[in-house]
């Protein structure tokens, strides 16, 4: 008496209630789905994020904490507390296992939106997600002293395109500042989106910001010296100071040395943070919303058996016959049980396999929207470890919610006997 | 004298222990090679009975054997799985699983009794021969009918279809709960012509219980419930509440 003729009997149960059976797979594997999706969103979100600034191996500022030189530099939320002067990044940049450095300046914004100063060089090196690179939705990267380069969400938010003006303002407030009004930019590219902070900055030049600047002192303009955007153009302007400095090393293990070094640097109190590590951190702070996600996730899946369960046991009552002439012919109380949680456990790897094939489904059709509109690219793969674990315990879960209906099966059988009348 | 395969001494039984005795036989007997016809009205302990010798009722004093079996001494699944090896059982109605094809409902048996599968390929050749040879000796087509689902054949085609089932493998003992009452009389006659034939080419015992007297003369034998059950009055008539 093998287990085969019990598994076949519950597909041919199975399939002659279609239509309950398949209502029934069909919400399991949604919030199967849902499940996987979930998870799967859940790591990309988590890697786009741990890869929110994957190009650089360090990131240099003036002493303070490494999540808050992280949030101003890379996500421009709070200030810097300090500079670091111009004299100290070109030593950085002159070390020997330095490939290449990008200086960032900020302080000014535009209608809302930050104002980073940095070189051209920030479009080349920049890497997000999976490695990559920056991308111009329209136009190129500044050329003039006078260009600017917006994020696809400032650009979005304020209707601009290649060829507008922007007036930037001093300080960082929205409105009522005071306006650099006298040197307008003119918008020379638009980067499409990444779902990184690049996407609500406003780029400049270093020396624009050292331009815009030229005939101000401590804040505000000083009375009678106004200095056309013409000539200004006309003059060279080195910075004194900058923010913060994106370094990239020629080896990945030269990044720890440089690391200890500039921390320990003689002429000024600096801090070189190595991104991914304080962007872990920084994720880590948001644990609960990772949990909270988890925890929706297993009620998803306890709804979509508990639907199941339903079905199994409603149905019961209708089978009282078949039950009984199954066992007058000679199945035992755990042939009834084992055919019921076959049931169950055939629904589960059904629904387990719909769920994969709607799971693609949805990726297919949403990778595109999801990349444009948040710029979360979700890498379609072949399901991972962790999908299939996901799946297997799911449908190890739902053989085991047919061992209720089962116990009933065996229950009412025995009570029923050989004979039902109704 | 043949040997016995149906033996009930002294058996008493009740559903509940609040309720009455349903069955209280001091004696009863059916031989090998044996048609027995059982008679009774309706509450006199006929579907007892017949749980009892299949081994789904247990009774309270007494004992129940069958092919020399005590089934009181076996335990519940051991029960079943002798049921399976020895009895095919055939009822009033309703009688196959209405998922299963006509062959599939014939073979149910052999999924779960081996002894059953090794008789009928050892009869047949093979499970399919067999379920082809019951039909045809049913007068029923295989070819015709085989695949079909069971909600597409008439009544006496599932009734048939049900002593196919109950045939398989040859046990020993054939029950059948009145087999006939669903059907046309003429129906009825062909049935019993097939269930005989069959029974005798075994060497089967079979009991079988009807309320329908007009079948009684075929039988070798009939024994009437109300006079063996003890439990109940033997005139028919309004029962009085206590």
């Amino acid at each position: 008496m093998s287990r085969a003729p019990i598994l076949s009997l519950a597909v041919k149960s199975l399939m002659n209630r279609r239509l309950t059976v398949g209502l029934t797979l069909f919400a399991l594997a949604v919030s199967m789905m849902l499940v996987l999706g979930v998870e799967k969103v859940r790591g990309e979100a988590k890697l786009s994020f741990a890869n929110t600034i994957s190009g650089a191996d360090l990131i240099v500022g003036a002493r303070s904490g490494s999540i808050q030189l992280l949030l101003y530099s890379v996500f421009r939320i709070g200030n810097a507390t300090n500079n670091i002067s111009w004299k100290s990044y070109q030593q950085i940049a002159a070390r020997p296992g330095v490939a290449w450095t990008v200086p960032m300046s900020l302080g000014d914004s535009h209608r809302g939106f930050r104002v980073l100063g940095t070189t051209g060089d920030f479009f080349w090196h920049y890497r997000h997600g999976r490695k990559r690179n920056l991308k111009f939705s329209g136009g190129k990267p500044f050329n003039d002293l006078f260009d600017a380069v917006v994020g696809s969400d400032v650009a979005k938010a304020l209707g601009y395109n290649v060829g507008d003006a922007v007036v930037v303002a001093h300080g960082l407030g929205r409105e009522g500042f005071k306006t650099h009004s006298d040197k307008p930019f003119k918008v020379s590219g638009v980067l499409a989106k990444t779902g990184t902070p690049v996407d609500r900055t406003v780029f400049v030049s270093l020396e624009a910001i050292e331009a815009i600047h030229v005939d101000w002192q401590s804040g505000s303009p000083i009375p009678g010296m106004s200095i056309g955007a013409d000539k200004v153009r006309q003059m060279k302007f080195t910075p004194k100071a900058i923010t913060a400095v994106l370094v990239g090393t020629k080896s990945r293990f030269g990044a720890f040395g440089l690391q200890r070094s500039i921390n320990e640097f003689p002429a000024e109190p600096l801090l070189a943070i190595l991104p991914g590590v304080a962007l872990q951190e920084l994720w880590d702070l948001m644990g609960t919303a990772e949990l909270a996600l988890s925890v929706i996730s297993v009620f998803v899946i306890a709804a979509g058996l508990l639907g199941m369960v339903t079905m199994l046991l409603a149905g019961l009552n209708e089978r009282r016959r078949e039950l009984a002439i199954l066992r007058s012919v000679g199945a035992q109380p755990r042939h009834l049980f084992a055919l019921l949680a076959a049931e169950a456990g055939t629904l589960s790897v059904a629904a387990a396999g719909a769920a994969l094939a709607l799971l693609y489904g949805v990726f297919l059709i949403a990778q595109p929207i999801l990349d444009a509109e948040f710029g979360l690219f979700i890498e379609i793969t072949s399901p991972s470890r962790h999908d299939l674990t996901v799946l297997g315990m799911m449908i190890v879960a739902g053989t085991l919610a047919g061992f209720l209906p089962a116990w009933r099966a065996c229950r009412q059988a025995l009570a029923d006997g050989l004979i039902v009348r109704t | 004298m043949p040997p016995s395969v149906v033996q009930l001494s002294d058996v008493k039984f009740r559903w509940r222990p609040e309720n009455p005795l349903t069955l209280d036989v001091p004696g009863f007997e059916l031989t090998a090679g044996e048609c027995l016809f059982v008679y009774g009205p309706s509450g006199s302990g006929k579907t007892t009975l017949l749980n009892l010798v299949a081994g789904v009722a247990n009774p309270e004093h007494g004992e129940v054997r069958v092919l020399d079996q005590s089934l009181a001494q076996l335990p519940t699944a051991h029960r079943d799985a002798f049921r399976s090896d020895h009895i095919g059982l055939i009822f009033q109605m309703f009688n196959l699983v209405p998922y299963l094809s006509v062959v599939e409902n014939i073979l149910l048996p052999c999924r779960f009794s081996a002894r059953r599968r090794d008789r009928a390929v050892a009869n047949d050749g093979s499970l399919d021969a067999g379920a082809s040879r019951l039909l045809g000796d049913l007068e029923l087509d295989f070819a015709g009918l085989g695949s079909r689902t069971v909600s597409e054949l008439s009544v006496g085609q599932q009734q048939r279809v049900a002593a196919a089932r109950a045939l398989i493998g040859a046990p020993e003992l054939i029950i059948a709960d009145e087999p006939t009452s669903s059907l046309d009389a003429d129906v009825q006659q062909a049935f019993l012509d097939l269930l005989f034939n069959e029974v005798k080419r075994t060497g089967a015992a079979l009991l079988f219980v009807s309320h329908d007297r007009r079948l009684e003369p075929r039988f070798t034998r009939s024994v009437s419930l109300t006079d063996i059950n003890n439990a109940v009055t033997p005139s028919p008539g309004p029962q009085l509440s206590p």
